[in-house]
């Protein structure tokens, strides 16, 4: 069995420095989201594509190719961006009537 | 129902029948009644007080066992129910008012068409008030009809015109139908 390497190095400030230089609230979460959009039997085609370029103001080519990504793979990752924005664009798409998540970036 | 055509100005225009505006009418209903109805005028006579006393008190509790709310309110997050539950609580009470001013922008243009005698119009910025509302119909008689994926979507094509669900599977394709054509129109 190897013996693991303590990754703490020595030399830290004590547990008592580290906690009093702890920022009081965490940093803003900076890391890419996700809005996925999931298939569904009942919306069309034509509206899921409508959605995607007037909403997200997609050129017509590729609101088409993230509405049949979205029917073929049964998901499609629509739009990326902060948390926050991630949450504006799925409750839009909760608006329009499309099944959507958010998620981080993988 | 013909076909919207664009008229002058970008307005969509159809002819409609009667019973048609009275279907349509009766459904954009029932979905205001579903999502706790519209609300009466603030009376701008309260106090601050008074005036939040009144907010909270028309905060609509909405029935999540009915699955067409689920349907129109699903979770933000899969894995994670606490953030799921946060979203709600700060998205749902305004996604619930506009669904209901949507309807309402559908409910007014019927009107104005006097019973289907004058043709329907719907000005530009009215279009997406009655493509949501268009397509929560659908979605409400996707729940009804149980459609939770192709398969139950094709039973439902292969049964006779005598099934007891024949009527709402006509409506179901007649309002798919009325969204294709708003959204054939828009694009012309």
């Amino acid at each position: 069995m190897t013996s693991v390497t303590n990754p703490i190095p020595p030399g830290e400030p004590g547990a008592g420095t580290a906690i009093a230089e702890r920022p009081a609230e965490s940093p803003p979460d900076t890391r890419a989201w996700v809005c996925l959009v999931w298939d569904d039997p009942v919306n069309l085609m034509s509206y899921v594509t409508h959605v995607f370029a007037s909403y997200f103001g997609y050129p017509r080519e590729k609101a088409e190719r993230l509405m049949l990504q979205v029917h073929h793979e049964g998901r499609s990752a629509v739009a990326s961006g902060t948390r926050e924005e991630m949450e504006r664009a799925v409750e839009a798409m909760h608006g329009f009537g499309l099944w959507a998540t958010l998620e981080r970036a993988e | 129902m013909r076909a919207f055509r664009r008229a002058g100005g970008g307005v969509l225009e159809a002819e409609i029948e009667e019973f048609e505006v009275a279907l349509l009418t009766s459904m954009a209903e029932q979905l205001q009644q579903l999502l706790g109805g519209e609300e009466e005028p603030v009376d701008h006579a309260l106090d601050a007080f008074g005036w939040l006393a009144a907010s909270a008190a028309r905060t609509v509790e909405l029935d999540r066992s009915d699955p067409l709310i689920e349907r129109l309110f699903p979770p933000a997050y899969l894995d994670d129910p606490r953030a799921a539950a946060d979203f709600r609580r700060f998205t749902e009470d305004d996604a619930r008012r506009a669904r209901v001013a949507q309807a309402r922008v559908v409910l007014d243009d019927l009107a104005d068409t006097g019973d289907g005698a004058r043709p329907l119009r719907i000005r530009p910025d009215r279009v997406e008030a009655w493509l949501k509302t268009v397509n929560a119909l659908r979605l409400s008689l996707s729940v009804r009809l149980r459609i939770t994926d192709e398969a139950s979507l094709d039973a439902l094509e292969a049964i006779g015109p005598r099934d007891p669900l024949a009527p709402l599977v006509d409506l179901y394709d007649w309002l798919g139908f009325v969204l294709e054509s708003l959204l054939e129109a828009l694009d012309a």
